[in-house]
């Protein structure tokens, strides 16, 4: 009998596909395939989730190279934090996290404000209907990003093509701008360098520890990670909280009637919105159970983190959206561990000011074709939409 | 069958003026036999009406209809003399350049702190109200404060300046009220009362929003100083005397609304959709729309509308569409969708909604909640409206509780 294929084929959807939310129930950890033949495990539960992403005998350089297993093409580099164990991890970290504090990206709220109205108040302008995605969900992360590296307004053409040409299907398109952002990024760090700004990136090329810095390629790889993993996440898991909620508009009249119940909000469009298929996987170093199942020691494993977010021993009554769930705030779509999104600041502060200001500034929001199905588009690792239109 | 319409006799407008709140049922009936409509007001050109939604939306949001247009024309109104709009008789990209500087002050951010204070506000207000002891007159003891200060504060002009721009701001939404001569030294004494307090700031920076434009214009060379203190004067006149208005006539409604009200006061999580209710429902306008002229042919729901014509579009009426609105007469603060344009929309759509939604929000609140018996103190038919204003609005709210 052959394996299941993983990632499911199912319809795009905010909910876990029903084939792994049953494996969960009945068949924790099972085994399938990828499109490339390898045969690894998937980890469902929240409490198997965890532990992959805690434990230290499993291994992320484990399961990184060229003949690795993986869903997302292009994410194999030994050189991206996140595809890196201690020791190596732990310094690189700390060099980046030393300019990446929770103060650090706090003190970009009045910017990530400004630049939420601005979107917002052009969308008014030019009146309903419009495409929430192009309007505000897309343009917000990139624009952010730009603000805290202190790339000036009119150079940021080139990375602004990159963040677009990352989820449309012309690859040769990408890799040339994927080339032109890096080149244009590379001029910009040795532009900083001579001139210090008030920005992310010059702290980055100052960062120190015990003598330790950055080096060119880790600083590069630094900033492309940013983007790689700050745009479409933020803009997928934007665009859909705001499907989620014209969804249930009993919630959107809640947040409405009370803008305080934002962030609690956030935390429960985390758990219920599906972020992609699953995180990348590891490799465990020795045989271990999970749920009462065997894993070999280097058998990949993919945690699931959608699907643990609607474990019911976790959540009780998971597939229920509720923007006052007091636990919401378990989900692991950041992650947990030494891999825990290093942008979960940015990502919450983004997502909290431009609900915020959707909820006060747009009380009657709507879908526009709310008997379509939305436009899911297919080139997207998140899951994102390639557009949402609204109408108030 | 726009040849058609074209030869349909003018008519008369505005059409009247109708008692009160009430909603003007020939509305209803140009909306269902002449979505075109051809007006003729007291002066200017021959015009036409709009009254569908779908309509009042295009006409207000799509670019090939101006406000910049008008300038210089025979613009149809009301009154004898032209009165300049600032900031509503611009295109874009100005109108956009202006509305960028502004809108960082009034959008949901900086308004959503403000929430704290007008619940302070409101609060103080009733403390006094029931200090005083009934009966209160709702426009003069609270709507009005309520309003007032919370611009001020949001500007930084003095509140206790108050008495004097409360006359001139009442100028500059007047339609017959005050003659054109008097109408102008008010709106004169207004705008030089202004300028002293950007020159003050331009001296010493503040950070409140009159501080902020101040900043911007200096900063970037954006406004000329005209453009800044025709713009402060305009948010301040428009800050309040719509709010203030508001505030008492949403009271009166809900009064005279006792299912409604009733329906709030045991589920108050529906008062931001019964703000939005009232919004769509209280016909706040009295005088014309703002004329917009087509810049080529347009085509619209009852016919084309020729380059170089002018439009207006009626928003009071949109609201009642019954193509948008299922049964669009009745008060339901539970409707759902509702997409009215109480705030206008497109280009020119209510710098300060957000603002707005909040004073409504809080002020209707904390009276319900605190004045629980809260109720007319003389017949409705006794209660006096304002007349040759821009807004519909009462002149007192006598109230018990």
């Amino acid at each position: 009998m052959s394996l299941p294929l993983f990632p499911f084929q199912c319809p795009r959807s905010i909910d876990p596909p029903p084939q792994a939310m049953e494996m969960q129930a009945v068949d924790p950890v099972p085994h399938v395939r990828l499109a490339s033949g390898h045969q690894v495990r998937l980890a469902t539960r929240y409490d198997d989730v965890r532990r992959v992403l805690t434990d230290g005998v499993l291994s992320r350089e484990a399961c990184v190279g060229p003949d690795a297993p993986t869903i997302v093409p292009g994410s194999m580099s030994p050189d991206m934090l996140s595809n890196m164990d201690p020791p190596r991890h732990s310094r690189l970290r700390r060099l980046v996290s030393g300019a990446f504090t929770f103060r650090a990206v706090d003190r970009l709220r009045p910017q990530v404000e400004l630049v939420v109205d601005e979107l917002l108040d052009e969308m008014v302008v030019k009146g309903a209907p419009a495409d929430l995605v192009a309007g505000l969900a897309n343009p917000l992360p990139a624009v952010v990003i730009c603000e805290m590296l202190g790339i000036p307004r009119d150079e940021r053409a080139p990375l602004y093509a990159w963040v677009h040409a990352a989820t449309h299907p012309d690859a040769e398109e990408l890799d040339r701008a994927t080339t032109e952002a890096s080149t244009y990024l590379l001029d910009l760090v040795e532009r900083k360098r001579a001139t210090p700004g008030d920005d992310l990136l010059t702290a980055l090329i100052q960062v120190r520890d015990a003598g330790d810095q950055l080096t060119g390629p880790e600083l590069l790889m630094t900033v492309l990670t940013l983007f790689g993993a700050g745009q479409e996440t933020t803009a997928s898991q934007l665009a859909k909280s705001v499907l989620v909620l014209t969804r249930h508009p009993d919630q959107w009249d809640r947040l409405v009637a009370d803008p305080g119940l934002v962030p609690q909000g956030v935390e429960e469009l985390l758990r219920y919105v599906g972020l992609g298929h699953a995180a990348f996987p590891r490799a465990a170093s020795t045989d271990l159970e999970l749920s009462g199942v065997a894993v070999r020691a280097r058998e990949p494993i993919f945690p699931l983190l959608g699907v643990a977010n609607r474990d019911p021993v976790v959540f009780p009554d998971p597939g229920r959206f509720d923007v006052t769930r007091v636990d919401a705030v378990l989900h692991l779509s950041f992650g947990r561990g030494i891999h825990f999104c290093l942008g979960a600041p940015l990502a919450r502060l983004e997502l909290t000011v431009a609900l915020t200001a959707l909820v006060t500034m747009f009380p009657t929001l709507r879908l526009a074709h709310p008997d379509t199905e939305p436009d899911w588009n297919p080139h997207t690792v998140a899951g994102g939409l390639s557009s949402l239109v609204v109408t108030w | 069958m726009p040849a058609a319409h074209r030869e349909c006799s003018v008519q008369s407008f505005p059409f009247g003026e109708p008692h009160g709140l009430e909603f003007d049922a020939r509305f209803d009936k140009v909306r269902a036999d002449e979505p075109l409509c051809r007006v003729r007001t007291p002066y200017g050109v021959d015009a036409w009406l709009v009254t569908r939604h779908e309509d009042v939306r295009t006409v207000l949001v799509d670019p090939r209809f101006s406000r910049a247009a008008g300038l210089g024309r025979d613009e149809p109104r009301i009154t004898e003399d032209i009165q300049p709009r600032g900031i509503l008789d611009m295109d874009p990209p100005k109108v956009t350049r202006m509305r960028r500087l502004v809108a960082g002050a009034f959008t949901a951010r900086r308004v959503e702190r403000l929430r704290t204070r007008a619940l302070e506000i409101s609060h103080q207000l009733v403390d006094a109200i029931v200090a005083k002891g009934a009966p209160a007159d709702l426009v003069a003891d609270f709507g009005f404060p309520l309003a007032v200060t919370m611009i001020c504060e949001l500007l930084g002009v003095p509140v206790g300046d108050r008495p004097e721009f409360e006359t001139w701001s009442q100028a500059l939404v007047a339609t017959t009220a005050f003659s054109p001569t008097e109408r102008g030294a008010q709106i004169g004494a207004l705008m030089a009362y202004m300028g002293g307090l950007v020159r003050q700031r331009r001296e010493e920076p503040t950070d409140d929003l009159l501080g902020a434009l101040v900043a911007a214009r200096d900063g970037h060379g954006r406004l000329t100083e005209e453009e800044l203190i025709f713009l402060a004067g305009g948010l301040l006149a428009a800050g309040h005397e719509t709010t203030a208005t508001q505030i008492p006539n949403f009271v009166y409604v809900l009064l005279s609304h006792p299912d409604q009200l009733a329906l709030l006061r045991s589920r108050p999580e529906l008062l931001p959709s019964a703000v939005e209710e009232l919004m769509r429902w209280v016909p706040l306008t009295l005088s014309l729309p703002v004329p917009r002229w087509a810049l080529e042919d347009i085509e619209l729901s009852g016919g084309t509308v020729k380059a170089g014509e002018p439009v207006f579009a009626q928003m009071s009426a949109a609201n009642r569409d019954p193509g948008v609105f299922q049964d669009p007469q009745r008060l339901d603060i539970t409707r759902r969708p509702n997409p009215h344009v109480g705030f206008g929309h497109g280009i020119h759509h209510c710098l300060g909604a957000q603002l707005a939604r909040l004073e409504l929000q809080v002020a209707i609140s904390v009276l319900f909640e605190r004045l629980p018996d809260l109720e007319l103190a003389v017949a409705d038919t006794d209660l006096k409206w304002r007349t040759g204003h821009a807004l519909r609005g009462l002149l007192a709210l006598p109230v018990r509780f």
